[in-house]
């Protein structure tokens, strides 16, 4: 998918996204502070945190929604500041939104065809008037989407409404339609929420073998069981600021971790998976 | 019959005219989701800026307009258009940043800017309209342009810009994230659907001799806005259809018998109304909710979005 990355070719082990001392204020509010993060090509990254802690601010920042106060979001090695939200897109960074953000008047496979369509913009005349040229790699990107319906199990959706599809697959299309901008960074945004068990264990897998493709990924996600069974790296955040880093097993018996989460006191709760009796909910 | 026949000839010709602008504000309200209440001045442009080719441009280059008709007509078409997709984009510039109400309000004014320059170029006929100019255009030129016009926007929905203003439409936030210049594909419309209202504004000039400041008013505006909305607004067929009913519906009026026939407006409003109450989603929702019923398959599902 990546074959034409040229960081990846060079087999260069610099980051894909690599942000330092990042801090953004709304006013008075320190939405995030100090706030620095790595995500290699094929990591898989995860983002926790109660709510809000400032998750979905690291996405916005990183895609250019928002503009960071100070510090530096660096993508493939270049500073991202002052990029527009679809310029930064265009380097490479895909996204799914925590509120599902389909094209509800579009098909499954039109939803899925708008992807491609910035990177076909040039081809719009040639389309209009069915050049060859252009017809073959309308072809091309034809196939490319019938290969990510069948990546997806959405086949046989591919002609309906995208809005219609259960909610398990819209979030799985959402995926499909950002891996269709062939990214190399993906960030998802609360994946699994609303699934079921089943459907999560679907989307694991799923998020697991997008990874093994080379792409460096990151999770923000509600679900415990799910980030720590994906993701190799966690870093945790509480009102703006990392309140522990590292691989799921140091963040899963971190104190703070589980006082943030459950609001007990540190010391009650000597084992997360099992709080003693009476140590508060 | 005969002169019933010969009676229709002038509303048909109408019709073309009208479908192409119809189609042309379908791309801006139902493809790119703009509120455009304003869409008659760049028929008013492109008349304008058509006629005063063949009137005085084409004449100071020596051409006679009457000798070469298809030529002179043509080379209007493409004044036209041009003056208005230019028109077009300088009001797109500022105004699509604004949406929805906002984006009304903006556009509305624009077209009561046009009516105003338009009364006080003295050059061009002023409040007298601008007169004599040449008749180039025959029903066959006019009937493949609807076509050509149709067949263009249907394309366009299907290429990688069409995607990208409906994507627009649909989640510009969504759309951005996609690499998709949000801004961009709104313009393109919006140049698009103005530059194709120019070149209705070519063929009325050159059918009926005569544009006045008039035809950049609001009620024109809003007989479009109703032509688009009565089809379905999202559908590119259905533009053609309440086209087609906005034309026929009152001059059929007019056989009925007296009482109808001379209160018909006020009957079509109420067809009109009773249409849009029982379909709001227009009557393309309802043709195809139709052939469901029938058990007749749709062929091709047609997006939404799409025509």
């Amino acid at each position: 998918m990546n074959s034409e990355n040229p960081a990846n070719a060079a087999g260069s082990t610099q980051a894909l996204l690599s942000i330092e001392a990042l801090t953004v204020r709304f006013g008075g509010l320190v939405a995030l502070s100090n706030f620095r993060l790595e995500v290699p090509a094929g990591g898989l990254i995860g983002l926790i945190g109660p709510n809000g802690a400032g998750k979905t601010t690291v996405f916005n920042l990183v895609t250019g929604v928002y503009k960071p106060t100070s510090g530096s979001v660096r993508l493939l090695g270049r500073n991202v500041e002052g990029k527009s939200v679809h310029a930064i897109a265009r380097l490479g960074v895909g996204r799914t939104f925590q509120n599902i953000r389909l094209f509800s008047g579009l098909s499954v496979r039109d939803n899925l065809l708008a992807a491609s369509s910035y990177r076909m913009r040039s081809e719009t005349i040639g389309s209009l008037l069915r050049l060859p040229s252009v017809r073959a790699s309308e072809q091309r990107q034809a196939r490319k989407v019938q290969e990510m319906l069948s990546f997806l199990e959405l086949e046989k959706h591919a002609n309906d409404d995208a809005t219609s599809l259960p909610y398990g697959k819209q979030r799985k299309l959402e995926i499909g339609r950002a891996l269709l901008t062939e990214p190399q960074l993906l960030l998802l945004d609360e994946p699994a929420a609303g699934m079921n068990p089943t459907e999560k264990e679907s989307l694991r897998r799923l998020v697991a073998q997008i990874a093994a493709r080379g792409l460096g990924v990151l999770v923000i996600e509600h679900d415990m069981r799910f980030v720590m069974n994906l993701c190799e790296r966690i870093t945790v955040l509480d009102h703006g600021e990392i309140i522990c880093e590292g691989p799921p097993a140091k963040v899963q018996s971190d104190k703070g971790v589980i006082e943030a989460y459950l609001g007990v006191d540190a010391d009650a709760a000597t084992t997360q998976a099992a709080p003693q009796p009476g140590a508060g909910s | 019959m005969m002169d019933f026949l010969g009676y229709l000839s002038l509303p048909v010709t109408l019709l073309a005219i009208f479908c192409i602008q119809a189609m042309s504000l379908q791309l801006i309200l139902g493809g790119a989701g703009l509120l455009s209440l304003g869409h008659a001045a760049y028929l008013a442009v492109g008349g304008y800026a058509a006629g005063a080719v063949t009137v005085f441009g084409l004449p100071a280059l020596g051409i006679d307009p009457t000798q070469y008709p298809l030529t002179s007509l043509f080379i209007a078409m493409v004044g036209g258009m041009v003056a208005a997709g230019v028109t077009g984009f300088l009001v797109a510039l500022p105004c699509l940043r604004l949406q929805g109400d906002y984006l009304a309000m903006a556009t509305l004014g624009f077209g009561e800017i046009v009516v105003t320059v338009l009364k006080n170029v003295e050059v061009l006929g002023g409040t007298r309209g601008f007169k004599d100019i040449p008749r180039l255009v025959n029903p066959g030129v006019l009937w493949i342009s609807v076509a050509l016009v149709g067949a263009f926007l249907y394309r366009l929905y299907r290429s990688p810009l069409g995607l990208a203003i409906l994507a627009t439409r649909d989640d510009e936030i969504a759309a951005r994230s996609l690499g998709i210049s949000t801004s961009n594909a709104k313009v393109s419309a919006f140049v698009i659907g103005t530059a194709l209202a120019g070149l209705a504004g070519a063929f009325h000039v050159h059918t009926l001799q005569f544009i006045s400041p008039d035809a950049a008013d609001f009620t024109r505006s809003v007989e479009v806005l109703l032509a688009v909305v009565l089809g379905g607004m999202f559908s590119l067929p259905g533009s053609i259809f309440g086209a087609i009913i906005l034309v026929f519906v009152p001059e059929l009026l007019r056989f009925a018998p007296a009482w109808v026939a001379e209160k018909r407006m006020l009957f079509f409003s109420l067809v009109v109304i009773i249409i849009m109450v029982r379909n709001p989603a227009g009557l393309t929702a309802f043709v195809n909710s139709f052939l469901l019923r029938f058990g007749r398959k749709r062929g091709t599902p047609t997006p939404s979005g799409g025509p």
